[in-house]
């Protein structure tokens, strides 16, 4: 796939159509707002937005969490199994 | 015909180092040459013979005193150089080629009284003349170039050359038709002031024949006419303001008009006053028209068009006012036709050669088509750049990016989003289970906000890790951001191994336990804890596996990196995988557990085994093998 259009795009760039659109689709079953619409009308424009969102969004719950866990690391006792584990996770 | 275009090389050749040095068409009288050039000066129509004429590119504001180029000089330089200089060329041949015959140097003596309708009809044309007369002082090569030739403006190459041609004879014929067409619209229509003028040399040459006095209105509007056709012609770039173009094509209705009506001299003088009128009138209409179509106007059924109305009022000026020229001014619009096509055709060229600053073409489908393309192209453009700044945020999202080309981004884009899915999904549930723990619940109650938490957090987590388990084997395979999925692996094999065993002894309790304990011994897997009590607990009876499982609950949280080397047991895991199918079956049987056949499916599908039928024991050797890695 990358071979067939390759030389279309510029020498330097050997990346196809084919291969950004199925990366997009990749994508775009990831993220999902959009995977849950299934619906057709889904640009790159609107997949790669979405992506940028959602990424941040997990930024966001992955910070909380981590948060949530050095809190309750710091109300049990260091020695605890569930302390490790909490260390291991944050 | 012919006899009018060698002359008029001649001539231009002639007129052409002479008139450089003129500034302006203004009236240097030579009558030396048999080709004189009615020059429109101010309203006064002066001779001036070829060689005298001088193009010189006048701005775009010519002085409305521009001389008025005899249109017999430009006659024959139209005639002769139709593509140089649009409309000059097409005139002058014209004017040539009437000078040809006795009966018009008539013409050449009669003064234009109207001063008025010069400025208006003629400014367009006379403007650029002096440009042309510029550009072909220059570069004296008689080709035949494109119409453009009023300036010497580099995007039209073919023009200069044939302008130098014409222009000693253009200019001075655009220069006198630019006083008559419209003055103030000057900037753009060059090109096609060139085409008129040549147009109108044509024209004004037609008109001089007639009475000059009484036709100078009228040949004002030939030119106007003349020059809008030569103008539509060479509309793409319009050296000159549409709106002489306009003008003239108005004009040329407006000539139209007056050469029908005029019946007489009586008749062409009426004819006159309502040409000037209309010509007036149209040559504002015009303006605005032209504008517009001088934008991309090149059309040279236009310019046939002018060129032939030009020629009708040229005639019906003739006619009227009853002067032996009709069979010049008949011949004239012969030589205007052919010429007409000619300059069509130059025109045509030279709209290709200056499509690049030629404005889109007002009107017709070619306008239409190019506006609509250019159009589309910006929409695509647009497009294209909104996309490629949201890849540049996602790029910035990424840690560690540093990809330039987009599929590669795109690539680690989605596997850092899957790892990122994962991450969240584990420390989600561990978190949750924790803090039930740090709650200080007791056992019981422990396990069943353990349970709930861990439905809570493991339907939720499961339910992604689940899904993500189809990439998982992808991640693996890649050794990135393993971490949580192998510790999800392993927990979901463990639970799924758990299960089976758990099943036969233990009630709708067990499974949702299994899980959690499954979890848990993953966990406690990855934390290297002993999982030897997990089989005593496998073995014992439910109540310690709840126990167990509440002592195992808690461990949630798989430690990332410990893990890696448990996933690769596949086919432990598959075996577990086909445990979770068991688990699926259990599904019903557990309303605790919702989540475990929401669990099972995913699991299923990414594993792609149904083999339901997982010996107990094989499966607990599995799980102790797992177990003993740690």
């Amino acid at each position: 796939m990358s071979g067939r259009r390759s030389r279309q795009s510029g020498g330097s760039s050997r990346i196809s159509d084919e291969q950004i659109i199925d990366l997009v689709s990749k994508l775009q079953q990831l993220i999902p707002e959009i995977r849950s619409r299934r619906s057709e009308k889904v640009s790159a424009s609107k997949v790669l937005q979405e992506t940028c969102n959602y990424i941040r969004n997990l930024h966001r719950e992955v910070d909380d969490l981590s948060e949530r866990l050095s809190q309750l690391l710091a109300t049990i006792d260091a020695d605890s199994p569930e302390a490790a584990i909490i260390r291991s996770l944050i | 015909m012919n006899h009018c275009v060698p002359d008029f090389e001649m001539d231009d050749d002639y007129s052409i180092p002479s008139s450089s040095a003129h500034p302006r068409q203004k009236k240097s009288l030579l009558p030396e040459d048999d080709i004189m050039e009615l020059l429109w000066q101010n309203g006064q129509v002066v001779m001036q013979s070829q060689n005298a004429r001088s193009f010189k590119k006048s701005p775009h504001k010519l002085p409305l005193d521009n001389s008025l180029i005899s249109p017999e000089q430009q006659l024959p330089t139209p005639a002769i150089r139709p593509p140089s200089t649009a409309a000059a060329g097409a005139v002058q041949p014209e004017s040539q080629l009437f000078m040809q015959e006795d009966e018009m140097a008539s013409w050449l003596h009669y003064p234009l009284d109207d001063t008025s309708f010069d400025r208006d009809f003629c400014s367009d044309f006379l403007y650029p003349t002096p440009e042309v007369a510029a550009t072909t002082a220059t570069a004296p090569p008689p080709r035949i170039s494109p119409i453009p030739v009023p300036t010497p403006s580099p995007p039209r190459p073919p023009i200069p050359p044939r302008r130098s041609e014409t222009d000693n004879s253009s200019a001075a014929k655009f220069h006198n038709f630019v006083h008559f067409s419209r003055p103030k619209v000057r900037t753009e229509y060059e090109l096609s002031n060139s085409c008129k003028a040549a147009r109108e040399s044509t024209v004004v040459d037609s008109s001089e024949t007639p009475a000059v006095g009484i036709e100078s209105r009228v040949s004002q509007v030939a030119i106007s006419t003349a020059q809008a056709a030569t103008q539509g012609t060479a509309a793409c770039g319009g050296d000159r303001s549409a709106a002489p173009v306009g003008g003239g094509k108005d004009m040329v209705t407006c000539e139209l008009t007056v050469t029908s009506s005029p019946g007489g001299s009586s008749a062409s003088a009426s004819a006159e006053p309502a040409t000037v009128r209309a010509a007036v009138r149209a040559e504002d209409r015009k303006r605005k028209g032209r504008d517009s179509e001088d934008a991309g106007d090149c059309h040279g059924e236009l310019l046939v068009t002018v060129l032939a109305m030009a020629i009708f009022m040229c005639c019906g000026i003739l006619y009227g006012a009853q002067l032996p020229i009709r069979k010049e001014a008949r011949f004239k619009l012969n030589v205007v036709i052919d010429h007409a096509d000619y300059l069509e055709f130059l025109l045509l060229k030279d709209v290709e050669l200056e499509s690049g600053d030629i404005k889109k073409p007002a009107n017709g489908t070619s306008a239409k088509r190019s506006r609509a393309a250019e159009v589309h192209n910006l929409s695509e453009r647009r497009r294209r750049d909104r996309i490629n700044e949201k890849m540049k945020a996602l790029q910035e999202l990424i840690p560690r990016c540093n990809k330039s080309d987009k599929a590669s981004m795109l690539d680690e884009a989605i596997e850092y989003l899957k790892s990122l899915q994962l991450q969240v999904q584990v420390p989600y549930s561990s978190a949750n289970a924790l803090f039930a723990l740090s709650e200080k619940v007791t056992i019981p109650a422990l396990l069943s906000s353990q349970r709930s938490a861990s439905r809570y957090g493991f339907t939720k987590g499961f339910a992604k890790m689940a899904e993500i388990l189809d990439i998982s084997d992808f991640i693996l395979s890649q050794m990135k951001s393993v971490v949580c999925l192998a510790g999800l692996g392993m927990m979901m094999s463990m639970g799924c191994s758990m299960v089976p065993m758990m099943f036969p002894g233990i009630q709708q309790y067990m499974p949702p336990m299994g899980m959690g304990m499954g979890i848990g011994m993953g966990m406690e897997m990855g934390m290297g804890r002993p999982m030897m009590p997990f089989p005593s607990v496998l073995a014992n009876s439910a109540l310690s596996t709840p126990a167990a499982a509440a002592h195992l609950g808690p461990r949630f949280p798989l430690p990332p990196f410990h893990m890696s080397p448990v996933p690769p047991p596949d086919p432990s895991r598959i075996q577990a995988c086909n445990q979770s199918e068991s688990l699926n079956n259990l599904g019903p049987q557990n309303p605790n557990q919702p989540w475990v056949p929401n669990f099972a499916d995913p699991y299923q599908q990414y594993i792609g085994l149904h083999q339901m039928q997982v010996p107990l024991p094989q499966v607990c050797l599995v799980f102790c093998l797992l177990l003993h890695l740690f």
